[in-house]
């Protein structure tokens, strides 16, 4: 764009936008004028925006059913009775309140977290060194086993290939809590007490318990994230709600609505206008119903 | 006000001006030379399959900025049909090891808040994923903490960040296998894939699956071949303050295709339209903000430093 091209395009169409309001379909002469000062063409005939079955054209009569879809969309709620919107109001409390805590003790956290991971780290290898006393039990245990077979002997080992085969079963189908259960029968033939193990090694390496200040500050994370996820399956269902209110496809309601919001930002101070961007019916249609609009968009 | 009105007018003429018949055989895209010349770079008649490498032509008229550390611009004027007749590309390239990337989460009370104006002193910042009404669409993992679950669409891409820094791009919906570990800091999806693989142009892009003549604002983020991530936006090159901002601009298959000249293995689209909005840091630490019409509620922010 040439620079004196411009400044005739803005001298000439500032001047003819002044009458704008007062004479109905000066924009377009005012559109073409500028066509042709710029570009030296005649302008073809018709609205820059091209409407088909997924773009409909804004007029009164669909930015009403728009409207109608839009409330629809925002009053629409979850299984709980609440909108989307309630959701994720109380979803940002909920992380506030989180954030908040966590600023308070910002560097408690990492101390705790560095000190419980030393700690845990010394809670297995005390795990460890009781397993292998365990081990070695058992070995002398076995070792011990030979000579006269005494029906208590031949219980113990009965025992003990069953709760061993029912280990690899559990195993070999990833079935977690059969193992557990198993491992808890190998453990009762061998008196091992797993729940003593754990609890002493936690004394022994002074596993201190996460704060209360930390178990509030990431229970109010999980219900932010819960809550964040209802809000999403509100919405899904929302859009469906308002597309059907607006008699409209869910495609030519999301166009809609798209375009609608575009309408009310370029309104706001400091934005362009929207002349090229709406059709003059549609601008005359967006405009009666802005204040309406602005209530879903503003 | 007079100036506002002024501003308005002249560009229904600019827009108006730019009303062009569709050229035979297909859509074009081209660089604006300053010479008024334009050097076309990509023809939808003769569309690669796959980008195997940055189109040399492209490549060579593209003057990369130094950012701030591990950040490059770029601004390329482009031509294309219609009423992108006259836009501007808006290019970045982030050396993922060189800045610290973290996703914003942008939802104040009941509505998205987010917009650039919170992100003047990064590197670089950019609204993420993409959002119907208030919502991020899809998978949005923050701080190692899973905010969102998995969307699922074949044309979905995901960006994944992970705690040693490096950037791993997903194609398709499947993330299933970096759900809940413990070294994935963030992460985010989004729709529709431009390129995958390495440089391959979806199918839906190419059969008509995806609306190839709605055009509109765009934001990508792609992986180039260096392992750097590629953010190209279109702006409408109007000479009025904020006009540049009105949702015009490229297809989805012209998007893809600049991503593919630009040299990328992997892209997707972020949302465009109003809510596309980038800023980047310069060299001096100015902020160059390319604002949107719509608070987002998810930002892709990169600062300085891994």
């Amino acid at each position: 764009m040439h620079r004196p091209s411009m400044m005739i395009a803005l001298a000439a169409l500032a001047l003819a936008s002044v009458a704008q309001a007062q004479i109905g379909g000066i924009r377009r002469k005012v559109r073409d004028a500028g066509r042709q000062a710029v570009t030296g063409q005649r302008p073809p005939r018709g609205a820059p925006p091209q409407f088909d079955n997924t773009m409909l054209e804004l007029n009164p009569e669909v930015v009403a059913r728009l409207i109608k879809g839009l409330e629809a969309r925002s009053t629409a709620r979850g299984a709980g009775g609440q909108t989307a919107a309630q959701l994720r109001t109380r979803s940002s409390a909920a992380s506030e309140e989180a954030a908040t805590i966590n600023n308070q003790h910002s560097d408690d956290r990492a101390q705790w977290v560095d000190a419980n991971n030393t700690a845990e780290s010394c809670v297995s290898d005390e795990l460890s060194k009781a397993n292998e006393q365990h081990m070695q039990a058992m070995q002398q245990r076995f070792m011990g086993m030979t000579g006269v077979n005494t029906p208590e002997k031949m219980k113990f080992m009965q025992d003990w290939t069953a709760a061993g085969q029912e280990a690899q079963q559990a195993a070999a189908s990833n079935d977690t809590v059969g193992l557990r259960r198993a491992q808890a029968k190998l453990n009762t033939l061998m008196g091992v007490d797993a729940r003593a193990d754990s609890a002493k090694a936690r004394a022994t390496c002074h596993l201190t318990p996460m704060p209360a200040w930390m178990r509030r500050a990431d229970s109010l994370a999980a219900i932010s994230d819960t809550l964040l996820v209802r809000a999403r399956v509100v919405e899904d269902s929302a859009r469906v709600s308002g597309s059907s209110a607006a008699g409209m496809t869910p495609a030519q309601f999301a166009m809609a609505a798209e375009r609608a919001e575009a309408f009310v930002a370029l309104q706001k101070p400091g934005n362009v206008g929207s002349g090229y961007v709406f059709s003059s019916t549609e601008e005359q249609a967006l405009s009666a119903r802005l204040v309406d609009l602005k209530k879903y968009f503003g | 006000m007079i100036g506002r009105t002024a501003c308005c007018v002249a560009a229904v003429a600019l827009f108006a001006a730019a009303a062009d018949p569709a050229r035979p055989g297909g859509a074009t895209l081209a660089l604006r030379l300053s010479s008024g010349a334009a050097r076309v770079f990509w023809r939808e008649s003769h569309a690669p399959v796959r980008w195997t490498a940055a189109d040399a032509s492209l490549a060579a008229l593209v003057t990369w900025h130094p950012g701030q550390r591990g950040v490059e611009w770029s601004t390329v004027p482009i031509a294309g049909q219609g009423e992108a007749h006259a836009l501007t590309l808006v290019l970045a390239r982030i050396d993922p090891r060189s800045v610290s990337l973290d996703l914003v989460w942008g939802i104040e009370r009941d509505r998205a808040a987010w917009t650039v104006d919170r992100a003047t002193d990064a590197a670089l910042a950019l609204n993420a994923g993409m959002f119907v009404e208030q919502l991020p669409w899809g998978w949005v993992v923050m701080n190692g903490r899973e905010r969102l679950a998995p969307g699922h669409g074949p044309l979905s891409s995901a960006v994944v960040g992970l705690a040693d820094g490096r950037v791993v791009w997903v194609d398709g919906d499947d993330v299933s296998t970096w759900l809940g570990r413990a070294d994935v800091r963030f992460a985010f999806q989004s729709y529709p894939t431009l390129l995958v693989g390495d440089g391959a142009v979806p199918v839906a892009l190419r059969d008509g699956a995806i609306n190839g003549t709605h055009r509109d604002a765009r934001l990508a983020l792609g992986l180039d071949r260096q392992g750097r991530l590629l953010v190209a936006m279109t702006r409408l090159d109007v000479p009025i303050p904020g006009a540049d901002r009105i949702p015009f601009g490229l297809t989805v298959p012209e998007m893809a295709a600049v991503m593919g000249a630009l040299g990328a293995r992997h892209a997707v689209l972020l949302d465009g339209g109003l809510s596309a909005q980038v800023t980047i840091s310069d060299s001096t630490g100015q902020a160059r903000a390319w604002k949107g019409l719509r608070r987002v509620p998810l930002a892709l922010v990169a600062r300085a430093g891994p």
